[in-house]
């Protein structure tokens, strides 16, 4: 009798997971790390690992992020070349480069809400779950809607005290990783910051 | 045919008429509400004209809705509402809320390396493998680079991902929660796109749909949001309800007119019975002879129908005022010899009239000349046959008081100087009359409505355009290659969007061209080969996409036609119909109309289409056609008069509707209004309503010589008959229907003025002077 409750009990709290709402979700965070990801001017280094089928070695790009509130978020890739990307206002434009990839606006609205754990926003798009560790917390995403899974998989957001990764695993079997490095905050905005979001 | 007889005839045909009309006609009767369908598309043939009909449809099966609100919860939720109402209902086919997953077919992508968008073609044309290479390389290093469609080593250079990405349904849209947003001042918007089951304007599906979209606001109102929609369907609901209810006012207001003066004249309910029976009749049998010969009866047929009760009167009330006559001696039995020449003679002219406009090619002018001509002769009939043996001598009250209303309309002249300067007004009058045949006059939309309509296009950052191209070829390839002519001088126009089907299903030619341009960059050590080896890829990723390209199928526009993604484009494609193959390319955001018009010139089997001038133009063709049969008509009704009247009497006669009829025209051109099919057909019932007033008042002066009694009843009748007339066209000049506004504000005109004239133009009574 005694080994059935228990897988009782266990399936009741894997459905319990899988339900999780906004706010138990933010409960189940650590604090700080919305208190870092909802400041309004942040900014740090970011390494990107493409994993490509087919590719022995993964795609690797770094660089420099920063993200204003009122402006969007500024992607300054400056390896293996250099090009500012600029997320805001729904779009995704390229200095430097023609043509803006296709699916911009969702993708910088979503990176956006990645970047800014903007639980209420992914909520609408993904089931959200979270694991949480001892001091490290994982938050999973899958997509809610067709239009979406026909280009993501899964999304998965992992941290301590602040978000420190965020990987993206596509229908195809790629995926593409963002490590987050050395995040503060800041007071105010360079000029020259300032001027690439204008 | 002694009345006894003609009573039980009349008694007979009556009995048939309602037997048939309650069991064949009433359930069988359809009213064709769609004001736009009486405009024949000119100068194309019936397959092409099928094909025009059916992308109109098209068009007005598609009704797009935003729901806002000041959160996406909210909005979200109202969108749900509306959607679950929309898709209980029957009336809709077609509820997207939810946007399906674009991935491409498989047969589209073995067939990819045929697809190029026209901006990859020309930059390939350029030379520009190398660079496309380098940006494809850059983008797989950006934060987006996982957003993509199409992987790597299928389509290492996005090519066909942008391909598919080249027609967006809706450019400022993006995807959000699964569903379609539009953020503008803190609003959010989501969208919903509908296909209604039948055209808008089909009366079988109107109500249904009616009733769905008030529910369906209502229910998203209930949860906070607002609705504004896009489409043609709202405003034909709308178009149709105030007409319907304009004309149930109108033709209730005119009968109730009617009804009250019989009821003020006599204090008896019996005249006013008899008079709305021959009306009522009249009606009954106008509908089942337009039943009979057309089908179902056009919604315009039954505004002017509701006028003719005005005319059909007047039989009714000239029968009844013959009482006034000798009040104390009249016997019914008796009046049928004192009316009879009015009645014939105002029946053949107005009959006469009619039959002239049941000539004309225009189904619906037709259609009217049937139901007035059938109308009258059956009032007219009731009144001769059924009258006398129906009505009773009522006690007059009041008799001095409506002889006093009768003696206003004797004979009386006007000064030689007052004609001159009525002929100076109407001259100068006539002048400035403009004539304007919009397509807007059918039907004008509540302000409301097109604030919405505005506020969508704003919106959405595009404007749909009602004109756009038809196509037609021998075979589906190549009306393809016809196509792809047309969009390659659109393009270079810039003049405006398009949607083709061609942007889904390139011909074959363009297909093997595309492939001929970028054969080289699957070349061992080729664009590709190199764009592998720089990302790490093995030699084998290079070889397996060359074998692909090598054995790639063509694709064939039944590949894609069951594809969802390409429902869009697929709308497009008309299909095959007695060997010809058509489609059709569709505009938005028109920049240059002039420009494009003329981008048809030269291409064989492509024409431009423009509906809302050409229903301009059919409007136009229509009025002068109208006015060269009034005309005509004026002609055969000189020539009954002057056989009546003798020749300068018959003209004379004839003088006060013709006159009536240009101080009109003249009162209309001095105070800007204009000329139009509309104001045509009404001088037409002035013609028919003053016509009985010049008649009845000879008539009545002729009966009255020979009799000895003054011409009092004849007088009478025709006081009241304009009476009510002028009740009854008086509302239609304050409807907000333009068409129905442009009929009441000339018929008011007309018939006042073809009433003072009568009274002017009379010759002056004989024999002893009159009280």
């Amino acid at each position: 009798m005694k080994p059935s409750w228990v897988l009782l009990l266990l399936g009741f709290a894997a459905g319990a997971a899988a339900q999780q709402s906004v706010a138990d979700i933010e409960s189940l965070l650590p604090a700080e790390t919305f208190k870092m990801a909802r400041s309004p001017l942040l900014s740090g280094r970011f390494v990107q690992t493409k994993s490509l089928e087919g590719l022995a070695q993964p795609l690797r790009s770094s660089g420099q992020f920063t993200y204003a509130r009122d402006h969007g978020v500024l992607w300054q890739v400056q390896q293996p070349f250099a090009a500012d990307y600029v997320l805001a206002d729904g779009r995704l434009s390229v200095a430097g480069d023609g043509t803006p990839p296709a699916f911009g606006g969702e993708v910088a609205r979503l990176l956006t809400a990645l970047f800014t754990l903007d639980l209420e926003m992914l909520a609408r798009s993904f089931e959200l779950s979270v694991q949480r560790g001892k001091s490290d917390w994982s938050l999973r995403l899958t997509p809610r809607h067709r239009a979406l899974s026909a280009a993501l998989r899964e999304v998965r957001l992992e941290g301590r005290s602040h978000l420190q990764r965020v990987s993206l695993l596509d229908e195809d079997g790629n995926t593409t990783r963002i490590e987050l490095q050395r995040l503060r905050v800041l007071r105010t905005l360079p000029a020259e910051v300032l001027k690439k979001f204008q | 045919m002694s009345p006894r007889w003609g009573f039980k005839a009349w008694l007979a045909a009556t009995a048939l008429l309602l037997a048939f009309f309650a069991f064949r006609v009433a359930p069988n009767l359809k009213v064709d509400g769609d004001l736009l369908a009486l405009l024949p598309a000119s100068g194309l043939d019936a397959d092409a004209e099928r094909a025009h009909r059916q992308i109109g449809d098209a068009f007005a099966r598609r009704l797009l809705l935003l729901v806002g609100g000041e959160t996406f919860a909210v909005a979200h939720a109202g969108a749900q509402a509306l959607s679950e109402r929309l898709r209980a209902s029957p009336a809709f086919v077609d509820v997207r809320l939810e946007i399906e997953a674009s991935k491409p077919a498989a047969v589209e992508s073995r067939a990819r390396f045929g697809l190029l968008t026209p901006a990859d073609r020309t930059r390939l044309l350029a030379g520009g493998g190398d660079a496309l290479s380098l940006q494809a390389r850059r983008a797989l290093y950006s934060p987006a680079g996982f957003a993509g469609l199409t992987s790597v080593r299928e389509d290492p250079l996005g090519l066909f991902e942008r391909y598919l990405n080249d027609a967006p349904l809706l450019r400022d849209a993006a995807i959000e929660g699964g569903v379609l947003v539009l953020r503008r001042d803190q609003h959010v918007w989501v969208v919903v796109l509908t296909e209604i089951r039948g055209n808008p304007f089909d009366q079988a599906v109107q109500p249904e749909l009616a009733l769905a979209l008030d529910e369906a606001r209502a229910a998203a109102a209930l949860r906070g949001a607002r609705v504004i929609s896009s489409g043609v369907a709202p405003h034909a609901v709308a178009a149709s309800k105030r007409a319907r209810a304009e004309t149930v006012w109108l033709g209730g207001g005119d009968l109730l007119a009617c009804a009250l003066l019989l009821l003020l004249v006599f204090r008896s309910l019996r005249p006013m019975a008899l008079g709305l029976l021959s009306v009522g009749l009249g009606i009954v049998a106008a509908l089942c002879c337009v039943h009979a010969l057309f089908g179902p009866v056009h919604f315009l047929t039954l505004v002017f129908g509701t006028s003719l009760i005005g005319v059909a009167m007047d039989y009714a009330l000239h029968f009844l005022c013959d009482q006034f006559r000798d009040p104390q001696h009249w016997r019914p039995i008796d009046a049928p010899a004192h009316i009879r020449s009015s009645l014939l003679l105002g029946l053949g002219t107005a009959v006469l009239g009619y039959a002239t406009f049941a000539t004309t090619s225009l189904p619906v002018l037709r259609q009217i000349a049937v139901f007035a001509a059938c109308g009258l002769i059956v009032a007219a009939a009731t009144v001769w046959l059924a009258f006398p043996s129906l009505s009773r001598p009522a006690t007059l009250h009041g008799v001095a008081r409506w002889n006093a209303l009768a003696t206003l309309l004797r004979p009386r002249s006007a000064r030689a100087w007052i004609w001159l300067m009525l002929a100076a007004f109407a001259g100068g009058g006539l002048m400035q009359l403009q004539t304007a045949d919009d397509i807007r006059l059918l039907q004008s939309s509540p302000p409301q409505l097109l604030a919405e309509e505005q506020q969508v296009r704003s919106l959405l950052g595009t404007a749909v355009d009602s004109r756009y191209f038809l196509l037609e070829g021998d075979s589906a390839q190549q009306l393809l290659e016809r196509e792809e002519a047309l969009t390659a001088r659109i393009e270079a126009l810039q003049a405006a969007r398009y949607t083709a089907f061609s942007q889904a299903v390139p011909s074959l030619k363009r297909q093997a061209a595309n492939r001929q341009l970028t054969a080289a960059l699957y070349q061992p050590g080729g664009v590709i080969a190199r764009h592998f080896s720089v990302l790490g890829f093995g030699p084998e990723t290079a070889t397996r996409l060359r074998e692909d390209f090598a054995s790639a199928p063509w694709l064939l526009p039944e590949d894609v036609r069951a594809n969802p993604r390409l429902q869009h484009q697929a709308a497009q494609w008309l299909g095959e119909s007695n060997g010809r193959w058509r489609s059709t390319v569709t505009l938005a955001d028109v920049q240059d109309a002039e420009a494009l018009a003329r981008a048809a010139d030269g291409l064989p089997g492509v024409r431009w289409r423009d509906p809302v001038s050409e229903s301009s133009a059919a409007l136009a063709s229509q009025r002068r056609e109208a006015l060269r049969l009034l005309v005509v008509v004026y002609g055969l009704i000189a020539g009954v008069l002057i056989a009546r009247y003798g020749f300068s009497e018959g003209l004379r006669a004839l003088a006060a509707p013709l006159g009536a009829s240009l101080l009109t025209l003249a009162v209309l051109g001095w105070s800007g209004q204009t000329l139009n099919l509309f104001t045509v057909l009404a001088l037409l019932l002035v013609l028919g309503i003053g016509n009985d007033y010049v008649i009845f008042l000879r008539e009545g002066q002729r009966e009255s010589r020979s009799s000895g009694a003054p011409p009092i009843s004849s007088r009478l009748a025709v006081g009241l008959a304009a009476m009510t007339a002028l009740l009854a066209f008086g509302g239609l000049a304050f409807s907000a229907t333009p068409f129905l506004r442009s009929l009441g504000l000339t018929l008011v005109l007309g018939i006042a003025l073809t009433l003072t004239l009568a009274v002017f133009t009379a010759p002056k009574d004989a024999g002893p002077a009159l009280p």
